[in-house]
């Protein structure tokens, strides 16, 4: 499964990283953000390279189609069951990020940045590691800790 | 079968997404109750404030209080509309809600033994997202044009501000 995930796509968000600033984590994540355009292609290449499924996108109306893949395939392992429960829980969280809703805010989208994102990351390291995907793993890992930092670092702006 | 799935069983897993979601429906009706109370109380507050300065300021030849009807028309159609527009949004979500419960109430009965769809139901729920407040669709202002009935906010609001400006503009020459 060497190109499971392509490496280039860890680039996209450690750029992302380097950029964020204070004001960017009050605002809703738009879709064209480096932390949704990473996780947008992380999935489809998950989607379609490692479960062999349709593609789908980070949307509230494809968060039932991962609980099914979920209860269908109780054979998994736990890394890829758990980074189909985090493409699950980014799917109901989709609206509230667009701020299209009363349920976004500062405080959801400053915890997507400094939470959600690294979460999902060191997942995927979990994940790669159980894999013998090593390279993956260490990207991973790297972005996690990078985009975190970057995330909390802004708290002096 | 698989042990996912047994005919006419339903785990306690299940009841409880599914008491989440009435009590979501719960929630959401008593909001459309109280939207369409407070718009209705915040029309006839209009029209009644709106029919006291026209009245006074037309009998008195009192220009100021007419124009104050105008204000108060405008000001009025706003709340109004806000209400309005707030109105036809969660009635949405108490369909969308009430079709969530018929795909249970399918999943209890014609499709108890079709294991797929019984899978898709549980994992339906399991996607509901919770919450009349916060999954309500942001109301911005250009929204407010999109308010119903149309008469009353294209025609009815916008003949009481014209009415009012016309006597204040006639008691002021």
């Amino acid at each position: 499964m060497s190109d499971a995930v392509a490496l280039e796509l860890f680039d996209v968000l450690d750029e992302a990283a380097q950029e964020l600033t204070a004001e960017q984590q009050k605002k809703p994540v738009s879709a064209t953000s480096g932390a949704r355009v990473f996780l947008e292609n992380f999935y489809a290449q998950f989607f379609v390279n490692v479960l062999r499924v349709e593609p789908a996108g980070i949307s509230f109306a494809n968060a039932s189609a991962a609980g099914l893949l979920l209860r269908k395939n109780r054979s998994w392992g736990e890394p890829r069951r758990k980074l189909l429960r985090d493409f699950h829980r980014l799917c109901k969280l989709e609206p509230n990020l667009r701020g299209g809703d009363y349920g976004g805010g500062r405080s959801v989208y400053r915890d997507f940045h400094r939470t959600v994102v690294p979460t999902v990351l060191r997942d995927i390291a979990v994940w790669a590691e159980s894999e013998g995907l090593s390279r993956i793993a260490m990207r991973a890992r790297d972005s996690a800790d990078n985009y975190e930092a970057a995330a909390k670092g802004t708290d002096d702006e | 079968m698989s042990s996912e799935v047994r005919k006419g069983t339903i785990d306690a897993h299940e009841e409880a997404l599914v008491d989440l979601v009435k009590l979501d429906y719960d929630a959401t009706l008593r909001t459309i109750t109280g939207v369409v109370a407070t718009g209705a109380a915040i029309r006839a507050a209009g029209f009644a404030a709106w029919g006291a300065l026209l009245g006074f300021g037309v009998r008195d030849g009192a220009w100021s209080l007419s124009a104050l009807g105008a204000v108060i028309a405008v000001l009025f159609a706003y709340a109004d509309a806000h209400h309005a527009e707030l109105y036809r949004r969660t009635p949405r979500r108490a369909v969308a809600l009430e079709r969530l419960l018929d795909r249970y109430a399918d999943r209890l009965g014609i499709d108890a033994e079709d294991e797929d769809a019984v899978l898709a139901t549980v994992a339906e729920l399991e996607a509901h997202r919770f919450g009349v407040y916060r999954t309500l669709p942001r109301l911005r202002r250009r929204d407010l044009w999109k308010a119903r009935p149309v008469p009353v906010f294209r025609v009815l609001y916008p003949a009481l501000f014209a009415m009012a400006v016309t006597a204040a503009l006639i008691s002021a020459l």
